[in-house]
């Protein structure tokens, strides 16, 4: 292989979930031989079922091809595969800047959504060379030429030259290639200045350690060096270097404009932060590479186990998911109605959703979630200011002088006969108006500044219902502003259930806690006793209902002689009931602590 | 300790055609099968040892229809059982019989093969509903088959019912049961069932498809309570959940289940239990039929239960009776104190109300009753 910098083309793939990503990644894989076809499962990239089955990137791979392109020469392509979800566009901006181009790919059907425009300005603030491909252009619906107009209208990239592929065909494949050859530059950077590296993703390894994912601006990389990081200041001793191929594959050192890995002993993902630099302890860079800022959960729910004994399971699982995400936090709560669990910190829903669905699949565990909380900004009358990410943990209302809530900017592309109900859901969600845009004809691109509370309750499900699932939705963090807002609490014939409560805007404290209490009502299945509901605002009942005890449960018939089959009915519905929490004499089914989450549309 | 059954089941799956409501094991279609079905439940009958001390003391035929069958192949498998096992002179022998299946000469000849009670399934005295619940027979048919059974001299005769019916309102099960009871002579026996809607039959369609609406949990609640006072007041005994009986005359062999003793079961998808072990043959009767031909085991499954699972078992169906549980006879049969045992459950049913000791008995207060479920899941373990 042709070693050469210049020789060397490192690119991304970016595109909105299901327009063909992760496809068009494999049929790159098989052209330049990195696997061969026995080898071949879909969607090699996405290593984890879980990310197969969502159809989804959750985790960064880098891999390194070789290709002879048609001038007869050999090239280095590193694809950098990005993930594709809003929860994780810090990660996505890292490694973006990790390349000098991106294949942006398109559906030619679906078009530009809202993904495809936010990883787009993404790639376009890190000044990467844009190559627009319109992928399944063997769909029966596909409509190239209106797809060229409205990558050209909504997101200014030149797509004339675009090029036509399917994935799914193989149609198009040389072409992109030759196409990342020609226009993608080779990296810049100085083999000979002090190392730069920028991190761009990490994985544990048991073995190992710390896998660090690296792209060398400046400078080498080889083991035995002492390396630094330069935003914590900790050195480490490099251990080995390498290549992805895609499995990692030993090399001498990495050079100026190469990605691949480097280990040095590092026991934690904390230690290799995405977007760190990494240079040589004895001949320091100047200055880190631009962009690197700490990321911080923005989303947090309470996760206990439906078994107590299971808590501990539950802490080695975290523990075990954290050494490979360091975006995910969590500390010990107790609540009085689930007793020991944690608090989980995410980057969003998806990132939740994700952790909770691999803590019951890979750990055996039966969780049970609270519904998520933002963290509120608090200033209190003592003029301390607290960040709160946990409703209980509210200061009583005499002690609070202001409370602050996160705001998101947020863009929803739409068909334009539903720009009415995405405007009207805005509204609803407390949203401030930003701008409407056209970016093609019968599509409108509406701007809205949103809490983030209130994309946490339900909101893209809403969007999506109203829509009839044609809008698509993106959001970015804008910052804190002041709201009026309020603790609301439920309790269970008297008792308060600290798992319930959460904060609300005041002027929607009525209208969710009589949504919220119609709902328990109808989850809470019927019991020996009545069951009262009632949801407080400070020490007010400001919303009540009652699950009416049901009187009669009895099997008429005695199956005859086949007592096994009776006996296995009161089993499977034992084994319902020990799914349910008890609190006090209630028997609370686990979706009603979701239920919080779902109000968000009625009220 | 050997548990000698002294009480047989014998099952029927066959059926003139399926009721919308009944997911027992019948088939309706196969009248090509009554015979080889019939010689298969000799053969299998033929199998048991005969034993001097365990003549049986209740035979049930049940089914499906068994009264599909012609008569003489029901003696003659009867017969059969008598041959084989043998069967006490006081024995109760009860046939389930469909009215539209069973007529002056068949009842007669029925009777003097030795059966004693006959289980009528009327089900209903409204001929819309018995036509929604796919049954094959009128009202006026229901009447004349209990009269019918009557004249050719059976003396104990039941009557099935079912409540709750789609879109029935407490009058018109009221009227039902004023029905039963206008019957001459009124039956020995009622068995009145609340609906079940179960998988996989019609009414579990219709319920899905929306087009079935179900009666409201408060409306079957006085439903049964209407039941049960009526009935007391006719001068029958409530005594076990869903039956009630003329002092003297509650259903023996059913007795059994609800004491959970021990019983020979012949035929397609019945049930056996003997020794602690429980069997169930399988349900095709193509299969069983083939089974026995061919000298295979017709059991598809089988279980064993141990100590303590038997004891929650026999907690479970005794509860079903009004009378409960005697909890020293049951030590004694299982060797395990029930009151040791389950001594946290039955605390904790007590305190809510669901049950109450008596004279050495367990039995359910009327509260339990109602709640028989939740009391019942009490006595079983979970994996």
């Amino acid at each position: 292989m042709n070693n050469t910098q210049s020789n060397i083309r490192n690119f991304c793939i970016i595109a909105h979930i299901d327009h063909g990503k992760s496809t068009l990644a494999d049929r790159i894989l098989q052209h330049t031989g990195a696997i061969d076809d026995r080898e071949m499962k879909d969607q090699v990239l996405d290593g984890m079922d879980l990310e197969r089955e969502r159809g989804i990137t959750i985790k960064m791979t880098a891999v390194r091809l070789s290709y002879t392109a048609a001038d007869g020469e050999v090239y280095e392509l590193n694809l950098i595969d990005t993930p594709g979800h809003v929860d994780f566009n810090y990660e996505v901006s890292r490694s973006l800047q990790a390349c000098e181009g991106a294949i942006l790919v398109v559906d030619a059907s679906q078009g530009v959504e809202a993904q495809t425009l936010a990883n787009t300005n993404l790639a376009m603030a890190e000044n990467l060379e844009i190559i627009p491909v319109i992928n399944k252009i063997d769909l029966e619906m596909a409509d190239p030429e209106r797809v060229r107009e409205e990558i050209e209208s909504a997101v200014a990239v030149d797509a004339s030259d675009a090029v036509l592929a399917s994935a799914r065909q193989g149609i198009g494949t040389q072409e992109v290639l030759e196409a990342i050859v020609r226009r993608v530059p080779p990296p810049s950077g100085d083999p000979e200045k002090p190392l730069r590296a920028l991190i761009f993703d990490s994985h544990f390894d048991q073995y190992l350690g710390v896998v660090a994912y690296v792209r060398v601006v400046d400078g080498v990389i080889s083991p035995g060096e002492r390396v630094q990081m330069m935003s914590s200041g900790k050195q480490f001793e490099v251990s080995g270097v390498g290549i992805f191929k895609p499995d990692m594959a030993q090399t001498g050192s990495l050079r100026a404009g190469e990605v691949g890995y480097f280990v040095a002993g590092m026991k934690n993902v904390g230690d290799s932060r995405v977007g760190d630099t990494v240079t040589c302890a004895s001949r320091p860079a100047a200055a880190p590479l631009p962009g690197y800022r700490d990321v911080k959960p923005m989303v947090f729910c309470g996760l206990f186990p439906t078994n107590s004994n299971q808590y501990t399971t539950l802490r080695e699982a975290l523990t075990k998911l954290q050494l490979n995400d360091a975006a995910l936090t969590f500390e010990p709560e107790s609540s009085a109605a689930l007793g020991f669990g944690f608090r989980c910190g995410f980057l969003g829903l998806l990132h939740m959703d994700i952790v909770q669905e691999r803590l019951e699949r890979e750990f055996g565990l039966t969780l049970i979630a609270t519904a998520p909380s933002v963290v509120y900004r608090v200033l209190k009358t003592s003029g301390d200011i607290i960040d709160v990410d946990n409703p209980n943990n509210l200061p009583p209302s005499t002690e609070i002088d202001e409370v602050e809530e996160p705001y998101v900017n947020s863009t929803i592309l739409v068909p334009a006969e539903y720009t009415g109900v995405a405007i009207e859901l805005c509204r609803e969600r407390r949203g401030i108006y930003v701008g409407m845009e056209y970016p093609a004809p019968n599509r409108v691109m509406i701007q809205y500044k949103l809490p983030l509370a209130e994309i946490v309750m339900d909101f893209f499900d809403s969007l999506k219902s109203r829509t009839r699932g044609y809008a698509s939705f993106d959001y970015e963090f804008s910052g804190y502003g002041v709201s009026q807002l309020s603790k609301l609490d439920v309790m269970l014939n008297g008792e308060p259930v600290d798992a319930l409560s959460f904060i609300t805007h005041r002027d929607r404290a009525y209208s969710r806690a009589k949504v919220l209490v119609e709902r328990l009502k109808e989850v809470i299945p019927r019991q020996q006793y009545e069951v009262r509901i009632q949801a407080t605002l400070g020490h007010k009942i400001i919303a009540a209902a009652s699950v009416k005890p049901y009187r009669k449960n009895v099997t008429a018939k005695c199956y005859g002689g086949d007592i096994s089959r009776k006996r296995k009915l009161l089993e499977k519905q034992k084994e319902g009931k020990k799914r349910m929490k008890n609190i006090g004499s209630v028997e609370v089914p686990q979706e009603a602590f979701m239920s919080v989450l779902k109000i968000g549309d009625d009220a | 300790m050997i548990d000698i059954p002294k009480a047989a089941y014998i099952h029927i799956p066959f059926c003139v055609s399926k009721c919308w409501y009944c997911d027992f094991n019948s088939y309706s279609g196969m009248d090509s099968f009554f015979d080889s079905y019939a010689c298969a439940l000799m053969s299998e009958i033929r199998q048991v040892r005969k034993n001097d001390q365990s003549s049986l003391q209740t035979v049930y035929f049940g089914g499906g229809t068994p009264t599909v069958l012609p008569a003489e192949k029901l003696e003659a498998i009867l017969g059969e059982l008598r041959c084989s096992i043998g069967i006490d002179e006081d024995a109760e022998v009860t046939l389930e019989a469909n009215p539209g299946t069973i007529d002056a000469n068949g009842a007669s000849r029925l009777r003097h093969a030795g059966f004693n009670r006959i289980s009528l399934g009327v089900q209903s005295f409204d001929d819309a509903y018995l036509r929604t619940m796919g049954r094959i027979h009128s009202r006026d048919q229901a009447a004349a088959a209990y009269n019918t059974v009557r004249e050719e001299g059976f003396c104990n005769v039941g009557v099935d019912l079912i409540f709750a019916l789609p879109g029935q309102g407490l009058g018109h099960w009221s009227d039902t049961l004023d029905a039963a009871l206008q019957l001459k002579p009124p039956p020995e026996h009622l068995s009145l069932y609340e609906l079940s809607i179960e998988e996989g039959t019609r009414f579990a369609e219709l319920l899905a498809a929306g087009r079935l609406e179900p009666v409201d949990e408060d409306l079957r609640l006085r439903m049964y309570e209407l039941t049960i006072s009526k009935l007391s007041e006719a001068g029958y005994e409530h005594y076990e959940v869903s039956n009630f009986a003329r002092p003297g005359f509650r259903s023996c062999h059913n007795m059994v289940y609800w004491m959970n003793g021990p019983y020979y079961g012949f035929g397609a998808g019945a049930t056996s239990y003997i020794n602690g072990k429980r069997s169930r043959r399988v349900s095709d009767p193509r299969k069983y039929i083939n089974a026995i031909n061919t000298g295979c085991e017709a059991i598809e499954f089988s279980e064993s239960l141990d100590c303590r699972e038997r004891l929650g078992e026999t907690i479970i169906q005794g509860l079903r009776m009004l009378e409960g549980v005697d909890l020293a006879r049951t030590q004694r049969r299982l060797g395990l104190d029930p009151m040791a045992e389950f001594a946290a459950e039955i605390e904790s049913l007590q305190r809510r109300g669901l049950v109450e000791l008596a004279n050495s008995r367990l039995r359910v207060t009327h509260s339990g009753l109602l709640l028989l479920n939740d009391v019942s899941q009490e006595f079983v373990t979970c994996a």
